[in-house]
C-alpha cells in the first residue's frame, strides 16, 4: 500500500510538470495557429461560420425536441447568413468557458445572447449590436419585494460569467449571490425556494414568467442602468473576414424588414 | 496423579452428538463424560473429528443432533446464555490468537473487566501473578508480536485462566510451535493439571498423556474407538486402529 | 515466527525504510513546489495572482468544510454498511448490499444532481447540506466495502479467542475485530479520503461556491482562464498534499504493535 501512495505521488508531481509545460507550450501554439487560419485562401463556396452558442436559453438560443439548436437568435443568424452570403453553423458549447474557445479558434463566432461589455471587447470583437436588452429580476409568485433592495438578506442567483450576474455582485447585503451554470437552474432554484431571487436577461425572463413557470415566479423590476445594453455576435480579435459577413448579413435582414419579421414571429417586443 | 478417582456428577456430557461441513462426517454419534477435576486427553489421526468434539463444547461448532451439557446446561437450548456459559470453559488454540493490538497484560485483563466488571487495578493484579505464573511477567507491557511462539502460548493459557475458569480446553496448543518451545508450554499445562483444574487436552503429545490424563480417548473416522486409562491404553490397546496409530505416532 | 523476526523499537520510534524515504521525498517536492510556486506568484505577480486567492479564499473554505464533515458522515454511513455486510442477520445484509450496489451503480454527478434538484423538489435542502448528503450516500457506499474488506481480514482465530472468552458478538467486533481492521483499512479509507476531497469539485454544479466554482466566476468574468486555473489547480494539490500527510500519519501511529 504505500508503495502505491509513493507511486501516486510521482504521479502527481509528474502530472503536475507536465501540466506546467503543456500550459506554457499552449500559448505560443496559439499564436501559430492564428496566422495560417487568417492567411487561407477563401474557399469556392460561401465561407462556412462556425457559431457556438450555449443552448440553454431560451427564447434566444435551445435544444428543440428534435436536438436542433434553435431560437430566436439563430433565426436571426440563419436569415443573415442567406443575406450576407456565408453559411451559419451552430455548435453547442457551455457558456462558462465559451469565450475561451473563441480565443483558442475552437469556433469563428459566439452567437448566444453576448452583451456587448467595455471588458469583452478588450479581448474580442463585436458584430453591430442585434438588439437592446435589459436586466430583469425575477421572484417567486407570492413575494412582496419589488427591487433588489426588497431581497437584502435573502439569497438571490444569476447565471455565471453574465451581465446578469454583473450588475449584482457588487451589491451588498444579500445572504449569498449564488452562480450557476445555466440560467434554468437558478429559476429551478428560485421555484424550489433555494434562492429568493435571478436576475436575468429580459427575453429570458419573459420566457420563464410567462411559460415555464407561469404559475410560480413573475417579474418585479428592471435594473436601472445608465448604458444600454445590446447583445451581439462575438468574433475572435481581428477576425474582419468573419466580422464583415456577419454584418453585412444583419444590416440586410434590418433593412429589408426580415428581422422585424422574425421578431413577430417570435413574439418579441 | 491418582487415575481412579472420578469424581461424579459430570460436568460435561456429550450424548450422541453428530456434525457434518458438507458431505464429510465429521462427529458420528459421539458420547463423552467429564467430571470434575477429570483430564481427558484427545488424540487421533488428523481428521478424525477430534478437535470438532472440543470445540463444540463451547459452541464454537454448533452440532446437528444431540445434546452437550456442560455445567449442567444445555449448551444448545435457547434459554442457555452462551457468552456466561463460555465464561467457564477456558480454551486454548493451536495459533495462540492472542490480541495484538493489546499488550500482554491487556490480554488478559480485557475480559475480566468487560464481562465481569472487575476493576482496572484489581485485573491488572490479577493478570500479573497469572504472568508470574507462566514465567513471562517481565513481558507484560510488550506487545505479542514481539513474543516468540512458546511466550505466546503461555500468554494465551494465562488470558484463559484470567477469567477463573471452571475448564480448560486445550486444542493442539503445542502443534504450531517450534520444538524447543514445547517444553516450556506442556510445563504450565502440567502445573495447571497438578492443581486439580479440569482439562480437556487434543494432542499429539503422548508423553504428556501418560504423565497427566486420567483418561485418554483415542477418535478416528468421527467416532470414539477406544478409551481408557494411559496405562491401559498405551501398554495393551484393544482396537485395531488404535494399535496402529500408536505404531505409527510412538 | 522466530526471534530473529522481531525488530525491537522505542517507544513510538519509526523506522524509516527506504520506501519510506521515497515517500516523503515524492510528497516533499510536491509540497514545497506547489507552495513555493504560489508564493511566488503572488509576490512576484500580484496581478492578477494575488487578486485571484483573494477571489478564491472563501471557496477554499467551503471545499474544506464540505470535505472534513463528508468524510465524517461518509465513515459513519461506511462502518455501519460495513458491519450490515458483514452482519449474519440476511435482513441487515440484503439492505446494506443493495445500497452498496445502487450507489455504486449511479455517477457521483447524477447523484449530486438528483438528491439536489429531484429530491430537493419535496424537502428544499440546502446547497451545502445537498452537497454533503450526496458525497457521504456515495462515499459511504465507497467506504463500506473498504470496512467490510478490513474486517473480513481478520483471522477468524481472533473472533474464535474473543467469543471463547465470554464476549458477545458487538464486544467481540468493537473490542477486537474493529481497532484491529483499522490499521489495514487506514490506507484504502486515506485514499477514497483524496479522492472525496477531489470529487468535492463536482459540487460546484450546483452553484455550491466552492473552490473551482470561484475559479470559474473569476475567470469568466476576466477571461483570466489560465492564471486562474494555475492558482485553483495548486490550491488543490496543496489540501490533497497536506490530506495525505494526515493520513500516512495515522498509518504510522497504527501501525506501533505489529512488526513483523
Amino acid at each position: 500500500m504505500k508503495r502505491l501512495f509513493k507511486s501516486l505521488f510521482v504521479v502527481t508531481t509528474c502530472a503536475v510538470l507536465a501540466l506546467a509545460v503543456v500550459g506554457c507550450g499552449e500559448k505560443k501554439e496559439e499564436k501559430k495557429a492564428e496566422a495560417p487560419a487568417a492567411a487561407a485562401p477563401a474557399p469556392a463556396g460561401p465561407k462556412t461560420i462556425i457559431f457556438a452558442s450555449d443552448a440553454t436559453y431560451p427564447p434566444m438560443q435551445f435544444m428543440n425536441e428534435q436536438k436542433e439548436i434553435s431560437g430566436f437568435e439563430v433565426d436571426v443568424i440563419k436569415a443573415a447568413a442567406e443575406k450576407g452570403g456565408f453559411k451559419a453553423e451552430f455548435k453547442n458549447v457551455a457558456w462558462d468557458g465559451i469565450f475561451a474557445g473563441l480565443a483558442s479558434g475552437k469556433y469563428d463566432a459566439i452567437s448566444s445572447s453576448v452583451s456587448i461589455t467595455d471588458e469583452r471587447k478588450a479581448t474580442m470583437d463585436f458584430s453591430d449590436p442585434i438588439m437592446p436588452i435589459e436586466q430583469m429580476l425575477v421572484v417567486g409568485i407570492k413575494d412582496k419585494a419589488t427591487d433588489l433592495a426588497g431581497l437584502k438578506g435573502k439569497s438571490i442567483g444569476a447565471q455565471i460569467g453574465t451581465t446578469s450576474y454583473f450588475v449584482v455582485k457588487d451589491v451588498k447585503g444579500f445572504k449569498a449571490i449564488k452562480t450557476y451554470d445555466e440560467v434554468g437552474l437558478a429559476m429551478e432554484d428560485l421555484v424550489k425556494g433555494s434562492i429568493q431571487g435571478v436576475v436575468a436577461d429580459s427575453p429570458v425572463a419573459v420566457e420563464y414568467t410567462t411559460k415555464k413557470y407561469a404559475d410560480k415566479i413573475k417579474i418585479v423590476a428592471t435594473l436601472k442602468s445608465d448604458k444600454v445594453e445590446n447583445i451581439g455576435i462575438a468574433v475572435k480579435k481581428g477576425n474582419k473576414e468573419v466580422l464583415d459577413l456577419v454584418n453585412k448579413g444583419l444590416a440586410a435582414i434590418k433593412a429589408d424588414g426580415t428581422f422585424d419579421k422574425i421578431k413577430a414571429a417570435h413574439k418579441m417586443q | 496423579m491418582s487415575d481412579t478417582s472420578i469424581p461424579t456428577p459430570p460436568i460435561v456430557d456429550i450424548r450422541h452428538v453428530s456434525k457434518s461441513f458438507g458431505a464429510l462426517k465429521a462427529l458420528n454419534n459421539v458420547s463423552m463424560s467429564m467430571s470434575l477435576g477429570e483430564k481427558v486427553v484427545i488424540i487421533g489421526p488428523s481428521g478424525s473429528g477430534k478437535s470438532t468434539l472440543l470445540r463444540s463444547i463451547n459452541k464454537l461448532e454448533t452440532v446437528d443432533s444431540g445434546t452437550i451439557i456442560v455445567d449442567g446446561l444445555d449448551i444448545n437450548a435457547p434459554t442457555t446464555d452462551i457468552n456466561k456459559l463460555r465464561m467457564e470453559l477456558g480454551m486454548v488454540f493451536q495459533s495462540f490468537n492472542l490480541f495484538p493490538h493489546k499488550t500482554v497484560l491487556e490480554n488478559l485483563t480485557l475480559a475480566p473487566i468487560k464481562l465481569k466488571g472487575m476493576s482496572k487495578a484489581e485485573a491488572d493484579e490479577v493478570g500479573l501473578k497469572l504472568l508470574e505464573k507462566v514465567g513471562i511477567g517481565e513481558k507484560a507491557h510488550v506487545y505479542p508480536a514481539k513474543l516468540s511462539g512458546g511466550q505466546q502460548q503461555r500468554v494465551a493459557i494465562a488470558r484463559a485462566l484470567a477469567m477463573s475458569p471452571k475448564i480448560m480446553l486445550f486444542d493442539e496448543p503445542t502443534s504450531a510451535l517450534d520444538p524447543e518451545m514445547i517444553g516450556e508450554v506442556l510445563d504450565v499445562m502440567v502445573t495447571l493439571a497438578k492443581e486439580g483444574m479440569t482439562m480437556a487436552v487434543v494432542t499429539h503429545e503422548m508423553g504428556f498423556a501418560r504423565e497427566v490424563a486420567d483418561r485418554v480417548v483415542f477418535m478416528d473416522h468421527g467416532g470414539i474407538v477406544e478409551e481408557g486409562t494411559p496405562e491401559h491404553f498405551f501398554q495393551s490397546p484393544e482396537n485395531d486402529r488404535t494399535k496402529l496409530f500408536l505404531s505409527q505416532i510412538l | 515466527m522466530s526471534e530473529t523476526h522481531i525488530i525491537d523499537v522505542g517507544e513510538g520510534a519509526a523506522i524509516p525504510s527506504r520506501s519510506d524515504w521515497g515517500l516523503f521525498n515524492a510528497w516533499t517536492i510536491s509540497i514545497v513546489g506547489a507552495v513555493c510556486t504560489i508564493a511566488y506568484l503572488i509576490l512576484f505577480e500580484p496581478s492578477p495572482y494575488k487578486r485571484i486567492i483573494f477571489y478564491l479564499a472563501d471557496g477554499v473554505i467551503i471545499t474544506f468544510e464540505v470535505t472534513v464533515i463528508s468524510i465524517i458522515c461518509a465513515c459513519i454511513i461506511g462502518l455501519i454498511t460495513g458491519l450490515g455486510r458483514v452482519s449474519k442477520n440476511k435482513a441487515i445484509n440484503l439492505l446494506a448490499s443493495t445500497y452498496v450496489e445502487i450507489i455504486r451503480g449511479i455517477p457521483l454527478l447524477v447523484q449530486l444532481f438528483y438528491i439536489y434538484y429531484a429530491l430537493g423538489r419535496l424537502l428544499n435542502v440546502h446547497d451545502l447540506t445537498a452537497a454533503v448528503i450526496a458525497m457521504s450516500v456515495c462515499y459511504g457506499a465507497y467506504m463500506g466495502e473498504v470496512f467490510r474488506a478490513g474486517i473480513t481480514a481478520i483471522d477468524k482465530g481472533q473472533t474464535e479467542a474473543a467469543r471463547s472468552l465470554g464476549f458477545n458478538t458487538k464486544q467481540t467486533m468493537f473490542l477486537v475485530i474493529l481497532p484491529q481492521a483499522w490499521r489495514t483499512i487506514l490506507p484504502p479509507v486515506g485514499n477514497e479520503f483524496i479522492a472525496l476531497l477531489k470529487d468535492t469539485s463536482l459540487v460546484s454544479i450546483l452553484a455550491v461556491s466552492d473552490l473551482l466554482r470561484r475559479g470559474r466566476e473569476f475567470s469568466s468574468e476576466t477571461f483570466l482562464y489560465f492564471e486562474t486555473f494555475t492558482m485553483v489547480a495548486l490550491v488543490y494539490l496543496v489540501i490533497t498534499l497536506l490530506l495525505s500527510k494526515g493520513v500516512s500519519l495515522m498509518e504510522a501511529r497504527l501501525s506501533h504493535y505489529v512488526r513483523h
